[in-house]
């Protein structure tokens, strides 16, 4: 009986044994190629920081994947079909996106556009109020529909009392004539590349209340896979966009990226508000409410008659344990 | 750990384990060569397709002047992990579009992909797609041409794609492939064995404790159920086992009725030796000593007998031919003969053989042969007696008177007188033959010179009689023989001798005979043909009665070929004195 007993107890051990040699072949993983960090890059001074680091090799090939893509509806479409991982959106681009079913997170705030964004018309045209009834080209669903409504707004316009045009800005630069536009909403640089046009600026985004913040947002699945490339990535883009704003001389990879003279970026620049890493720790952690209020007072501006019960709260999107990680 | 490793369950195991390391450490590398060509013909595929997509749109685009829309393609097209950098150029090799917009507006050698300037123009001449590997293993470079605007310029898209990581990953499937087959090979063995543990080696220990327990005293195991051919060996087991009890009962039963001791030895000392009943009547001890005491039976054995029995007990057991001797057996009653019948029993490869055989009582036959050959000696002496005291006094007075009747006629001068001389001549010869008969029938002076004097005597008989010098030593004392020993000691020389004489053609004969405290030796020498003893069977009528006078005597027969020290064959015979057999008197006739 003594033997019986190691004997039976070997047994049962080889048969546990047995099982897990053979749960574990079953769930070998399949192995895939590593992914990278898929990210959706607009033209946009804001985050020529990027490039800058991707240039520099601070990104590594294989890691991070910049996807450049100069039309903003069609980077949301890409992040929101998962084409990228994550994309450098408006604030109220993010929340269209949530909106349609794409639940996105905010990881960093990357800039706020205090005159980037403008609302420009042809010389003949002085105010917003004479654009009633014209052709205002802008790009649907994005950040330039949200200023041309409160371009609008301001002058106690509506969306019906104009003809829309949707553009993009890319194209407004050789189609504006074409299109036989009145008006139209771009965002740097391509309101600057359209300077031989000589047209009138409107409204921008420095109006008080007509800010625009760009964000790194990023689908939520993605974030755990690509947590450390994406510290990585944020920590190239506040070490390069400091660089940028400090330069005395731009790099020229991002003048002719851009299409804008030296002193011309330069003064685009000044239009744009950098968002530093303790900014963004207290806008994320809402430790700031000014972010949180303006993403409740942009969701109800952008979607009437939405209900509280598809009210998002900002806690729900904004994702601070990345910047929160930072040194 | 031993007895694990040389198990039928480890060797099975261990050798599925190894082929099946071999197998898919064969498919692992074959599998790692299909995945990784697999890729790169995708990879190939996908640049080949790429490229061509974005020749043809960009020379759609670009023709409409919708540039743009270019860039928005470059843009998809750099979703691709793999693709490294996508250029558009237009006829000057100048970058029109890009995936990295900085690059915009160089010429295509101020960018990254300078390298293939060469293959550009090569496939710009041909105006033929082409996809290239550069640097092999590491770099896939597609350049697709496109007709450029409205001047008909050679514009090229390329693209290069990474290959390294691609291929990398192909190596990942072929090396988890081989994890995942490793990991249900290692579980696929060690369930089989536990399946070869209870199919196989559980039951080949039951079957080994069934053999081990063939028994003839216990009663056999039940034998395992089922069909399969372990459940046919452990049937067939059982079923020996019962046929060898029937068998070994029926055995039992015919040795116990036996009147002769029947007897079995084991080769290993540990295993107890059989007798049957007979053994208790024939050596008056008990058979149960033997459990304890192996050698019991020894000490029944007359001393002197002892060595013989173990020599054929050493032989038997190194499988020597089957042997029989005639041994003396001390009984509270007296002194037995028992002939031992043994035969060697043969075991497996290098073990000794066990040993069996019949023991049989043959006092009464050993008693009934000396009185037979009291009775012919004493016949014969009395023949001997007759002959020296009737014909050969007849004859010494026809002797005398025939020398009478010579003298007479040689007197009277009769003729017949030669004839009377001759006749006188012949019955002088006859006289002597006579006389040498009734020697050897009735020897003068065994009893009343003693055997030093027959043995004398006999010498002179030879040499006389057969023309051989026979010379006779004789350092014995007549005083330790009884008359009948001497006699038979007389004979056997006599029959030694007289071979020697008649057939081994030898010149000279010596006769030896000397006395020891214990024993005495006779011993015959010539220088003729050595005498070859043959089986017992196959002796004449001499030899036969030579032995059964030295069973008489107790004495054995030793022949001695000649060698290089003795160039001369002899025959000697040791005959024991102090317990010179003589069981029973032996009444004459």
């Amino acid at each position: 009986m003594s033997q019986r007993a190691p004997s039976t107890l070997a047994t049962i051990l080889i048969a546990i044994s047995v099982i897990v040699l053979w749960a574990s072949a079953l769930m070998v993983p399949t192995p895939m190629q590593k992914e990278p960090l898929r990210v959706a890059v607009g033209m946009w001074p804001g985050t020529e920081s990027l490039i800058l680091a991707r240039d520099a090799g601070d990104l590594k090939y294989g890691e991070v994947n910049l996807v450049e893509m100069n039309w903003t509806s069609a980077a949301m479409r890409a992040v929101g079909n998962r084409v990228v991982d994550a994309a450098v959106l408006s604030l109220d681009e993010v929340i269209r996106q949530i909106q349609q079913g794409y639940p996105l997170k905010i990881i960093a705030v990357l800039d706020i556009s205090r005159g980037a964004d403008v609302l420009v018309a042809k010389p003949s045209i002085a105010s917003a109020a004479d654009l009633k009834g014209g052709r205002i080209g802008y790009e649907p669903r994005t950040s330039g529909a949200w200023l041309l409504s409160k371009a609008l707004s301001n002058a106690n316009l509506k969306l019906t009392e104009v003809q829309p045009v949707p553009v993009n800005p890319a194209e407004v630069e050789e189609i504006f004539k074409e299109l036989s536009l009145d008006g139209v909403v771009l965002a740097e640089p391509w309101r600057e590349r359209m300077g031989e046009l000589n047209l009138t600026r409107i409204y921008d985004s420095s109006t008080p209340g007509a800010s625009i913040v760009r964000v790194l947002a990023i689908n939520p699945d993605a974030i755990e896979p690509h947590e450390k490339v994406l510290r990585s990535l944020l920590q190239a883009h506040f070490k390069w966009i400091r660089k940028l704003r400090e330069a005395q001389e731009i790099p020229a990879l991002v003048l002719r990226r851009e299409g804008l003279s030296q002193e011309v970026f330069q003064e685009v620049l000044k239009q744009i508000e950098s968002v530093d890493l303790d900014r963004n720790q207290q806008l994320l952690d809402l430790r700031d409410p000014w972010l949180g209020r303006l993403f409740m007072g942009l969701q109800s501006g952008l979607i009437e008659g939405v209900s509280t019960a598809t009210v998002v709260q900002p806690g729900e999107v904004f994702e601070p344990s990345i910047v929160e990680d930072l040194p | 750990m031993r007895r694990l490793v040389y198990s039928l369950q480890f060797k099975i195991s261990i050798s599925l384990f190894v082929v099946g390391v071999a197998l898919i450490c064969i498919n692992a590398f074959r599998l790692n060569g299909i995945s990784r060509q697999s890729r790169l013909n995708m990879m190939k595929n996908l640049a080949f397709t790429e490229g061509s997509r974005l020749s043809g749109m960009s020379q759609h685009l670009l023709r409409r002047n919708v540039s743009r829309a270019a860039d928005l393609e470059l843009s998809y097209s750099s979703t691709n992990k793999d693709l490294r950098l996508g250029l558009i150029l237009d006829g000057k090799n100048v970058v029109r579009h890009a995936t990295m917009q900085q690059m915009r507006g160089l010429n295509f050698t101020e960018t990254p992909l300078a390298g293939v300037s060469g293959l550009l123009e090569k496939v710009r001449e041909s105006m033929e797609g082409k996809v290239f590997e550069r640097a092999e293993g590491t770099r896939l470079v597609a350049i697709f041409p496109f007709w450029e605007g409205q001047s008909q310029g050679k514009g090229s898209v390329v693209l290069e794609y990474d290959l390294e990581a691609p291929l990398e990953a192909a190596s990942s499937v072929a090396l988890q492939a081989l994890l995942a087959q490793s990991l249900a090979l290692t579980g696929g063995c060690l369930a089989l064995w536990l399946l070869l543990r209870y199919l196989v080696t559980n039951r080949v220990e039951t079957l080994v404790s069934q053999v081990h327990s063939m028994s003839l005293e216990t009663e056999p195991m039940s034998a395992m159920h089922g069909q399969d051919e372990l459940s046919q060996v452990s049937q067939a087991v059982r079923l020996t086992h019962d046929r060898l009890r029937h068998s070994e009962q029926r055995l039992r039963q015919i040795a116990a009725t036996m009147r002769d001791v029947f007897w079995l030895a084991p080769p290993d000392s540990s295993s107890q030796a059989f007798v049957n009943e007979a053994y208790g009547t024939v050596f008056s001890r008990p058979a149960t000593r033997l459990r304890n005491h192996r050698w019991d039976w020894l000490h029944a054995i007359a001393r002197e007998d002892r060595h013989r029995c173990l020599e054929m007990l050493r032989a038997l057991r190194q499988g020597g031919a089957r042997q029989e001797i005639e041994v003396r057996v001390t009984t509270p009653e007296g002194m037995r003969w028992v002939r031992c019948r043994g035969f060697a029993v043969q075991g497996g490869e290098d073990h000794e053989c066990a040993v069996a055989g019949i023991a049989m009582d043959v006092s009464e036959r050993k008693i009934l042969e000396r009185r037979l050959l009291d009775t012919a000696e004493n016949e014969r002496r009395r023949i001997g007696m007759d002959l020296h005291d009737d014909l050969c006094q007849r004859l010494a007075a026809a002797l005398m008177k025939t020398g009478v009747l010579q003298s007479a006629l040689a007197r009277t001068g009769g003729s017949h007188e030669p004839l009377a001389a001759e006749l006188s001549n012949d019955l002088s010869e006859a006289t002597s033959i006579a006389r040498g008969f009734a020697r050897g029938l009735a020897p003068v002076g065994i009893e009343a010179l003693g055997i030093t004097a027959a043995l004398s005597d006999l010498g002179d008989f030879i040499t006389r009689g057969f023309k051989i010098p026979c010379r006779v030593e004789c350092s014995a004392s007549d005083a330790d023989l009884t008359g009948e020993s001497a006699t038979h000691i007389f004979r056997v020389a006599q029959e030694l001798a007289t071979n020697a004489a008649k057939h081994a053609n030898a010149s000279w004969i010596e006769i030896s005979f000397e006395m020891t405290g214990r024993e005495a030796r006779l011993l015959v020498t010539h220088d003729g043909i050595p005498y070859r003893p043959t089986a017992t069977s196959g002796e004449g009528m001499g030899m036969h009665l030579v032995r059964q006078r030295l069973d008489a005597l107790g004495a054995s027969l030793h022949f001695h070929p000649p060698d290089p020290e003795e160039p001369f064959s002899s025959v000697e015979c040791l005959i024991p004195l102090a317990d010179n057999p003589e069981p029973h008197p032996i009444e004459t006739a």
